[in-house]
């Protein structure tokens, strides 16, 4: 029997199929050769973790253009999030709280996609979640960081205490 | 014929001739022969000192030729521009953090977290970089 398609943003939809999104958006051919080419720049220059600090600030920056609103519980954050990312359409996000951090799991971005996964490019995300929790009255002592994905489809960032 | 009755007045009595005579310049009887060659040359200006233009690698097309000369400005070097880049490679100075409304979900999950005995993510952007 045939899956259902996805609807056109992904955005609320009850099931949360990161492969389906990541597939039907990607990146914008506009933007790729430029984004690649960027990189290679900066990459050929930087060492990966100057990289991903750049890529950090540059989210944090994004964060402070793009404020969260007000939230008070983390599923207000995590709907937040969504209706921003939904709006430039860089896919979607889902926060989960576990057992001493909160997980973060980021599907379609672009950037995944124009940098295909590398390390120091979840800098960005990792900054963008970091400035919005900062945003929110995050305490001192924690803070957002990448983790290793499962997929290089989903990125995968924590928040908890920082070493 | 007032080019004639203007020659036949002496300098030293023309207006005009008061006025070069008074702004020290030269001019105060070469301005009565009108001929462009006997005309006083005007000083130019040194322009300021410029970068040392770089010329275009491609030859160029005659269209091209019929316009004004671009000179293009020598790139700037790529250590000057890591040097601008440098400050940004480096972790910010801590914001002040915003409050947060002590006894909502949030506040408590913040406080959940901070006491949580669990391994502290790393500092840095990017834990699985300095992990491996």
């Amino acid at each position: 029997m045939p899956t259902a398609p996805p609807t056109q943003h992904g955005f609320g939809m009850s099931s949360f199929d990161p492969s389906l999104l990541f597939r039907s958006r990607g990146c914008s051919r506009q933007w790729l050769g430029f984004v690649r080419a960027m990189a290679d720049e900066f990459a050929a220059e930087l060492p990966g973790h100057e990289l991903a600090t750049l890529m950090a600030r540059i989210g944090r920056r994004f964060a402070q253009r793009h404020p969260i609103g007000e939230c008070v519980a983390l599923d207000e954050v995590e709907a937040a999030a969504n209706r921003i990312w939904h709006d430039i359409d860089w896919g979607q996000c889902r926060m989960s709280e576990q057992a001493g951090n909160v997980e973060i799991l980021h599907a379609a971005a672009p950037l995944a996609v124009a940098l295909s996964g590398t390390d120091w490019s979840d800098g960005f995300l990792a900054g963008v979640y970091d400035g919005w929790f900062q945003q929110l009255g995050m305490l001192a002592g924690l803070s957002v960081a990448a983790d290793a994905p499962s997929t290089p489809d989903l990125r995968r960032f924590l928040l908890g205490r920082a070493a | 014929m007032n080019d004639k009755k203007k020659q036949s007045l002496p300098p030293e009595i023309d207006d005009v001739g008061r006025l070069f005579a008074r702004l020290g310049s030269g001019g105060a009887e070469g301005y009565w022969d009108f001929e462009p060659n006997r005309l006083p040359v005007r000083e130019q200006p040194v322009p300021p000192a410029l970068p040392e233009p770089v010329a275009a690698a491609v030859a160029p097309t005659a269209a091209a030729q019929a316009e004004a000369p671009v000179a293009v400005t020598a790139p700037q070097p790529v250590s000057s521009i890591l040097a601008t880049i440098h400050p940004l490679r480096v972790e910010p100075a801590p914001r002040p953090v915003a409050s947060v409304a002590a006894g909502t979900p949030l506040a408590d999950m913040f406080q959940r977290l901070l006491k949580a005995e669990s391994r502290p993510v790393a500092a840095g952007p990017l834990r699985r970089m300095f992990s491996r």
